[in-house]
């Protein structure tokens, strides 16, 4: 969601920033802005989607709904990620 | 009383474990008191477990349980039995956990694989030469009867995907992931952890390489799920699979198997 906040800096009033959503990621907290989705989560983090399993809220995501699914404020992230070999 | 090959045998003072043999099993080689290997001469006690062994012959299916049992103790042995146990992919994890699960006595054993042995298998999983061009399910099989008959194998040679796998594994007790392929290993725990809510899972995640054996750990990630590898080594790197370090990924994943099957559902 953009949204328009003059506050943040006085010499670019018009300026539309992006706002900010706080998340924890395997635990840790994480900045991602508004309307992240998860594969573009993955995407920052250097992950392929194929290769992760994703839990958000304890709900175990589909994979063809990464590229649709937006995180939320406080989202709980747990990401499982596989390396090939057997 | 003593018990004999799984048999109540009357107890009689002084008896030595030889003259039991010599009475029950004629030509036995390989004696067995308490668990343990005895000579012919060892004075029995009221309530000894014997098992009475001719190396060499082909043992019935009761033989072949009372040797497990004297092994590995009886209330272990009966789980092992009752125990189902799905494995998904029979390459260099899957082939060894199969060996591993088949010797202790595993009831059943459900494999599932597409492939057919290559040349360049041989290297690190559990294949023949004489096996190349067959299809997997059907030499590992083959392997699987000679060490223990009496396995229930059922074998599946096709290719899972997260549709069948809740299917074909819905009764198994414990489930193993043994893929190659990191989306395939994503695609199974996500399978698992929707559908199959109540069976144990131990999947695997790096193994490639011959890094110290000793990152390779065994890893609970939820309630009867785990993972076994050290999370990094991957076989796309320049490293490739060794089967050292790949068997002792496998060996990790069996024991958790064992672990589950006991009800030892953590990973200390």
């Amino acid at each position: 969601m953009l949204i328009y906040d003059g506050a943040v800096n006085p010499l670019q009033p018009y300026r539309l920033y992006m706002k900010k959503l706080q998340i924890l990621c395997n635990g840790q907290p994480q900045e991602v802005a508004s309307g992240t989705t998860l594969a573009r989560l993955l995407e920052d983090l250097t992950l392929p989607a194929d290769s992760v399993v994703a839990e958000i809220n304890k709900k175990i995501i589909d994979r063809d709904q990464y590229a649709t699914l937006k995180l939320a404020q406080g989202d709980q992230v747990e990401l499982i990620r596989f390396v090939g070999g057997g | 009383m003593l018990r004999v090959n799984e048999r109540d045998y009357p107890f009689t003072e002084g008896m030595r474990l030889g003259e039991l043999a010599d009475r029950l099993k004629p030509g036995a080689d390989m004696l067995v008191l308490n668990g343990a290997p005895a000579s012919r001469d060892s004075l029995l006690q009221d309530g000894d477990i014997c098992s009475l062994i001719k190396t060499g012959e082909i043992p019935s299916a009761l033989d072949m349980q009372h040797t497990l049992t004297a092994r590995h103790g009886r209330g272990v042995q009966r789980r092992f039995k009752q125990a189902t146990v799905g494995i998904m992919g029979i390459g260099g994890l899957g082939s060894a956990v199969v060996l591993s699960l088949a010797k202790i006595g595993i009831g059943r054993l459900i494999i599932a694989d597409h492939d057919v042995v290559v040349l360049s298998n041989i290297h690190r999983q559990h294949y023949f030469i004489d096996q190349i061009g067959m299809k997997k399910t059907v030499a590992l099989k083959k392997t699987l009867v000679r060490v223990n008959p009496f396995v229930s194998i059922t074998a599946l040679d096709i290719k899972l995907t997260e549709k069948n796998i809740p299917k074909l594994f819905g009764d198994v007790d414990v489930l193993v992931e043994c893929f190659d392929d990191p989306a395939m290993k994503a695609k199974a725990l996500r399978t698992a952890l929707q559908h199959l809510p109540t069976t144990g899972y131990i999947g695997a995640s790096g193994v490639a390489g011959y890094g110290d054996a000793n990152t390779i750990t065994c890893r609970k990630i939820r309630d009867r799920v785990f993972l076994v590898g050290d999370g990094a080594s991957d076989a796309q790197d320049s490293s490739g699979l060794f089967a050292p370090r790949v068997g002792v990924a496998a060996h990790h994943q069996a024991n958790q198997v064992v672990r589950l099957i006991l009800d030892l559902n953590e990973d200390e």
